[in-house]
């Protein structure tokens, strides 16, 4: 899973993602985050992006589920207990059943995406990863944005770092002069952040102009290794896989809403209704 | 044949009070290399971004006289110079787009839209001709400052340019690294392309440059064969010498590496008295800014470790840290509030504070400014005001990371003769100035400090 070509590893992410917009049902979104787990673990992943993803899904699943749990608004309602009881003008803070599951339908599609998305960004060289946005049949412009954005990140972290040291250094310490202070200067960092950000785009700027830039021309494929034959039919597979989905999705939306039923179709219905 | 005549050129940057360049007139002929000197701000980079289309195209202001590059009449966009005028920019690693070396250097070419076969025949031939053949699959992080100046120069050789502009391209190298790219520059010129370099390091360019063209506030003060030029004398402050006192910080077996990284130091073991001036030089890389940052405690030591001995008064700061770049020191919304920051944090009085606004603003020449945001002031003002920042706190210990860099020498030197602190210690690449203004020159290179006489 980890030497996956770029391409390949894009589709997948993109696939799990708008799968996990697209269905609804308990049992096929937990398959989706379960095969995107898979891809996540498959690729080894280091312990601490382990740790990180333990840590980004369990808060991200207990949160929604509690969050879920307690504000269900929806009927019909299974109260499992109460923190607070109902009073005569307070509805009470009680624990919903169907808010439980609600919640987990709505993490189980974050956990498929993050894990997607982690799979993506933590598999793949920083280097191959630009070659592949840069290679992407978008005006250059909007590739090279988005690249430069991203290898700027780790800069702007080192940055604010020294900023909030050099802060330290002047005696600021947060707290010491009661909150208002403290919350002023910590939103003050912004500041510098933000002319350094612009001296630098400045800087970049004059360095593209000068270098023959054209943010209109189509992006290039130099030095990104070829997208092998069996990748890409799995990839197409892929994406047709998604657009069937999407489409079955349309025709099943559209009975609901009355606009368009077909007799021969109940089948079709009855999987969307059951299983997506 | 002629390929760049400047008649009678003055300019004001948007905003500006004084022009950036005025009544400039200089004509260059084909194959020659010129080097444009003179002190920080006297007008050497705004004349490179004139010849190179910026100016005025994308940067605006007043621009009158008539420039004229490879039959090109001013005004003209960078894209219509592209390639025949190729430049390289002050600070490589700011206007480096590319992860690697290949990708960085095959940027320009893939923007002349060549086939692969051919990019990568470009790529390799100048990478060959700066000495970097090998390097293609590098990532630029991992270089040193002058690998990264060789690579930001073989970018712009692989386009085959006629006319190569260069901003301050020694600036950030050590003397070896500095030879090493006049000597690939001579080369070119030799092949017949024109060479155009702003640099303030006259020791190291001078003899390889045919002419010379010398600014001073924006005015050509001489302009001819380099044989006949006299570089100005600069007269440096040098402030009286003290007899070192108690030991203000000891270092004891300090070794410094980043994770993943090549150790910076080795089993360093130094000591710093009341009373020195201290001064850090040594090539880019070499060590200055991290061995500051671990005297104030911004990184933490490998092994080893650093006491500071000096105690803090009830008034004052122990340790002041002037960053490299001041501007990520400024967060307040007047240099007035800035000022009292430091003493703010400290609680003393309002009265106490405003004496101190006002004591250091005068000292340093920012009193008509105390009402103004820092950042609508110009870059040697701003560095003012950081320092302020910290005076305002009286450190007993203060750290300047190179505080000359892109100001005028002189004022700043004479600056930092009037700074009173216990311990000072500061970097800087300007040799004279460490020289001149130290009472010891510690010289890093390759993880291990030597002490130098000044």
């Amino acid at each position: 899973m980890k030497n996956l070509h770029p391409y390949t590893k894009l589709v997948l992410s993109f696939l799990v993602s708008g799968l996990s917009v697209l269905l609804d049902q308990p049992l096929s979104l937990g398959l989706l985050a379960l095969f995107s787990l898979g891809l996540f673990l498959l690729s080894r992943p280091e312990g601490r992006i382990l740790k990180t993803h333990l840590f980004l899904a369990l808060t991200t699943v207990w949160g929604i589920m509690i969050s879920q749990g307690l504000f269900y608004q929806d009927y019909p309602r299974t109260v499992l207990l109460c923190l607070l009881p109902p009073g005569e003008h307070f509805s009470g803070l009680c624990f919903i059943k169907e808010g439980f599951s609600y919640g987990l339908i709505q993490s189980l599609r974050l956990l498929a995406a993050l894990s997607a998305g982690l799979y993506l960004v933590t598999s793949t060289s920083r280097e191959l990863f630009f070659r592949a946005v840069a290679a992407l049949p978008l005006p250059r412009g909007l590739t090279l944005m988005a690249v430069s954005a991203v290898r700027f990140l780790p800069a702007v972290a080192e940055n604010l770092r020294l900023v909030r040291q050099a802060l330290r250094l002047r005696g600021y310490r947060p707290l010491r002069h009661g909150l208002l202070h403290t919350l002023r200067t910590e939103l003050s960092v912004f500041y510098p952040l933000i002319s350094l950000a612009v001296r630098q785009s400045r800087i970049l700027a004059d360095a593209l102009l000068t270098r023959g830039f054209d943010p209109l021309s189509p992006g290039r494929k130099l030095f990104l290794p070829p997208w092998p034959t069996r990748e890409k039919w799995l990839s197409a597979a892929l994406l047709l896989l998604g657009l069937a989905v999407l489409a079955v999705k349309i025709l099943f939306w559209l009975y609901l809403q009355e606009v368009f039923y077909a007799p021969t179709l109940r089948p079709l219905y009855a999987l969307v209704r059951n299983y997506l | 044949m002629k390929i760049l005549a400047v008649r009678d050129l003055t300019y004001r940057y948007p905003g500006g009070k004084d022009p950036a360049l005025c009544g400039v007139s200089l004509t260059v002929q084909e194959g020659e290399m010129v080097l444009l000197a003179g002190e920080t701000g006297c007008g050497k980079s705004t004349l490179l971004s004139v010849l190179c289309g910026l100016i005025p195209g994308a940067a605006g202001g007043e621009f009158s006289g008539e420039v004229e590059v490879l039959g090109q009449r001013w005004p003209v966009s960078p894209g219509a110079l592209f390639p025949r005028v190729a430049v390289v920019f002050q600070n490589p690693m700011e206007m480096l787009l590319a992860e690697t070396v290949a990708g960085e250097v095959a940027f320009g070419p893939e923007n002349l839209g060549l086939s692969p076969a051919e990019i990568h025949s470009r790529v390799e031939k100048a990478l060959s001709e700066v000495g970097l053949s090998g390097f293609e699959s590098r990532r630029l992080e991992e270089l040193s400052g002058g690998e990264r100046q060789r690579v930001a120069l073989a970018a712009a050789l692989a386009v085959n340019p006629r006319l190569l502009l260069l901003d301050e391209p020694l600036a950030q190298l050590d003397p070896e690294a500095s030879r090493r790219v006049m000597h690939i520059l001579r080369k070119l010129t030799r092949k017949g392309m024109t060479v155009i370099l702003a640099e303030h390091r006259l020791d190291l360019a001078l003899p390889w440059v045919d002419r010379v063209c010398f600014l001073e506030e924006g005015r050509v003060i001489f302009e001819g064969p380099a044989r006949d030029f006299r570089p100005p004398e600069r007269h440096l402050p040098r402030p009286g010498i003290s007899s070192p006192g108690e030991v203000l910080i000891e270092v004891q077996g300090l070794s410094f590496s980043r994770p993943g990284g090549r150790e910076v130091f080795k089993n360093l073991h130094l000591r710093f008295r009341q009373g020195e001036r201290v001064a850090l030089c040594g090539p880019n890389g070499s060590g200055k800014t991290t061995f500051l940052h671990l005297l104030a405690g911004l990184l933490r030591p490998s092994r080893g470790r650093i006491e500071i001995r000096a105690r803090k008064g009830k008034d004052a700061l122990l340790l002041g840290l002037l960053l490299q770049d001041p501007d990520l020191m400024l967060v307040r919304e007047s240099v007035e509030a800035e000022l009292a920051f430091a003493p703010e944090n400290l609680g003393l009085s309002p009265e106490e504070i405003k004496r101190r606004v006002l004591s250091v603003a005068e000292r340093l020449g920012l009193l008509s400014f105390l009402s103004r945001v820092p950042f609508s002031l110009s870059r040697g003002q701003r560095l003012r005001v950081a320092l302020g920042a910290l005076l305002t706190g009286a450190p007993r210990i203060l750290l300047l990371d190179e505080p000359t860099t892109a100001q005028d020498a002189r004022h700043m030197a004479r600056l930092i003769s009037s700074l009173s602190a216990d311990l000072l210690l500061f970097s800087t690449h300007d040799e004279e100035v460490a020289r001149a203004l130290a009472t010891r020159v510690l010289y890093f290179r390759n993880g291990t400090v030597e002490e130098i006489q000044p």
